[in-house]
């Protein structure tokens, strides 16, 4: 039985539906609506090289330099922090851990705001100034990432034992410098860096364009596709450390593995987006409740449903105060702390 | 054949093994047997290779250094039921009893039908048809011999090339009833004796160690206070020493058996 159970493959084809709806909502609701129909002719003038006339004119613009890449970073940005999620709650065996727990998302940040505020970007010499304005976030965020897992991988996998507790642990005393150093360069911040700040902490994908994707695609997808396909190692460590030994896995260099390659794939995507919660730790439960614990399960829908969930959320933080827009960040948030709080009670429930 | 030599384990100031050496046969079932604390859990894990911080001592397997053996490597010779595994996870009995040929299959050896081993090594322990079961629905005896079968599971073949390999056992019996403890016990003794694999467990009931094991190592604060054939090392003089209990040893139907008349 090394394909999948006909039960999944039923779910993974639902999931798949689910992406195909949230693209279209994601592509059609807005300012403008744009019907399927007329998403359909655009795409086939683009495709034949025709012209398009008028109205329809206007909705092609709409739709390929504004809503499609947004779409587009959505789902990417959106299945890369629940696959990591996944990966990081399958190799620490704790159904809390998420980028954000261990310290990989407030290492990013720290970075950020440190660049934001003590205008590092400035000192650079303006030769580099375009680049640096383009890509000096997103590069910040990343080394913060990797600086920040490996901190917590030093402190927590000190000699010879592979002490989980410590890991997260380690997570938490980071985070929680990161919040007083960020909490120190908000104080400090003037009323034009705060935004930038506060719209960076709380997440959004506006303002990114087709540049910007292509270089998170190609960051975070190979390690997406590395990650799914060490679903039967993560099988493994369900079993427990020790078991997963004697069934032939490297443990430590395994977990070392899978750690780095989260960060790579969360981090250069929060560099351009900023902080959203929540995506890494409940899309995991969710799978695990709907369809068990196997990861040749859950780790491909992980990337069907992190995708469609943050397109679906992302259409929402564009539509429901418009024309004003709400942070992305805050609508995960919204939609991921009530669950996060039932998994809790239903979690004591269990012990 | 595996030999440990001279081991000496420390935890931080605590000294765990103060220089053990033992051998284990293959086609021969080795109790390990001591007091709580006495070292046997920690001697088990240097043997099956997954304790290497000994301070110093050499162990071997088939004249090669333990610690020169990958754990994929080590994972096609040896199987290990640990004590316990109270883990719980939404996962089918097949998808854990399969999890045995993960070794086989990262080598590329997909030769064994794996729907064929999991319904032999589940019939084994007494679980046939159990395959589609959730693990988590399932008794904490039950969820044991689903480990045992999946540690069967990763020795298969179960025919002669057992003799090449080693199953290590910690308290298989704990958490069964003595139905099927006696049938998990004759499963792998049959195992052993028929194929010739070499088996190593830790078991406190000294009469399943005498109907049972074949040898047995006897441990006592970190060292071996004797070492033999069961039939001929087991006596009261011994049981005195390691457990400090007054035992007798009857002879019932040409059986022999422990009977505990007190502590001292």
């Amino acid at each position: 039985m090394s394909v999948l159970p006909y039960k999944y493959m039923r779910l993974l084809l639902f999931l798949m539906i689910a992406v195909i709806i949230s693209t279209l909502l994601g592509l059609g609701v807005g300012a403008v609506s744009i019907s399927p129909g007329q998403m359909w002719s655009v795409l086939w003038s683009t495709l034949s090289g025709g012209e398009l006339t008028g109205d329809l004119a206007t909705r092609g613009v709409i739709l390929t330099s504004l809503r499609l890449p947004r779409v587009l970073l959505a789902g990417l940005i959106g299945a890369s922090l629940a696959v990591s999620g996944s990966a990081l709650q399958g190799v620490f065996r704790n159904p809390l851990a998420d980028p954000g727990l261990i310290g990989v998302s407030s290492g990013a940040a720290l970075a950020v705001v440190v660049w934001i505020v003590l205008g590092v970007g400035g000192m650079v010499s303006p030769e580099l100034g375009a680049w640096v304005s383009v890509l000096g976030v997103p590069l910040c965020a990343f080394m913060g990432a990797l600086a920040a897992t490996f901190i917590v991988l030093k402190l927590g996998m000190r000699g010879q034992g592979n002490d989980v507790a410590t890991l997260i642990l380690a997570g938490v005393a980071l985070n929680a410098l990161a919040g007083a150093v960020i909490g120190l360069a908000t104080y400090m911040a003037d009323e034009e860096e705060l935004r930038s700040l506060t719209m960076w902490t709380l997440g959004s994908l506006g303002g990114v364009g087709w540049q910007e994707i292509i270089l998170i695609a190609v960051c975070a997808v190979p390690g997406m596709m590395w990650l799914v396909r060490q679903a039967s190692e993560f099988d493994l460590l369900l079993l427990g450390e020790s078991e997963a030994y004697h069934l032939g896995m490297d443990v430590r260099t395994f977990q070392r593995r899978v750690i780095v390659v989260a960060a790579i794939v969360v981090g250069v995507g929060v560099g351009f987006t900023g902080m959203i919660g929540f995506v890494g730790l409940i899309v995991p439960h969710i799978l695990r409740l709907l369809g068990g614990a196997t990861h040749r399960f859950v780790m491909p829908a992980s990337v069907l449903l992190g995708g469609s969930l943050l397109m679906f959320a992302d259409m929402l933080a564009r539509t429901l105060a418009a024309p004003a827009e709400l942070p992305l960040g805050v609508i995960t948030a919204l939609m991921g702390a009530p669950f996060f709080i039932y998994l809790l009670r239903s979690q004591v429930g269990v012990r | 054949m595996l030999v440990c030599r001279d081991i000496v384990l420390n935890k931080g100031e605590k000294k765990i093994l103060k220089g053990v050496s033992a051998t284990l046969e293959p086609g021969c079932v080795t109790a390990l047997v001591g007091k709580n604390g006495a070292g046997k859990t920690s001697l088990l894990r240097v043997l099956s290779g997954e304790e290497t911080g000994y301070h110093q001592g050499d162990v071997f397997v088939s004249d090669k250094n333990i610690n020169n053996i990958s754990s994929l490597g080590l994972s096609l010779r040896r199987a290990v039921l640990p004590q316990h595994s109270p883990l719980s996870f939404a996962l089918s009995v097949y998808d854990v009893v399969a999890m045995g040929r993960a070794p086989h299959h990262k080598r590329g050896d997909f030769e064994l039908s794996v729907e064929r081993v999991v319904a032999q090594t589940l019939e084994m322990v007494g679980l046939s048809g159990f395959e589609l079961r959730g693990y988590e629905a399932l008794s904490g005896g039950e969820r044991q011999r689903v480990h045992l079968a999946r540690v069967l599971c990763q020795l298969a073949p179960l025919d002669d090339s057992l003799q090449r390999k080693w199953l290590f056992l910690d308290e298989p019996t704990a958490s069964q009833d003595i139905g099927h403890a006696h049938d998990m016990l004759s499963c792998v003794q049959d195992l052993s004796h028929r194929h010739g694999l070499g088996v190593c467990m830790i078991v406190h009931d000294l009469n399943f160690v005498l109907r049972y094991a074949d040898e047995m190592v006897v441990l006592s604060q970190g060292e071996v206070l004797s070492q033999g054939t069961t039939s001929e090392i087991l006596d009261s003089e011994l049981l005195a020493q390691a457990f400090g209990v007054q035992a007798q040893l009857i002879e019932h139907e040409g059986e022999r058996m422990v009977f505990i008349k007190g502590t001292f």
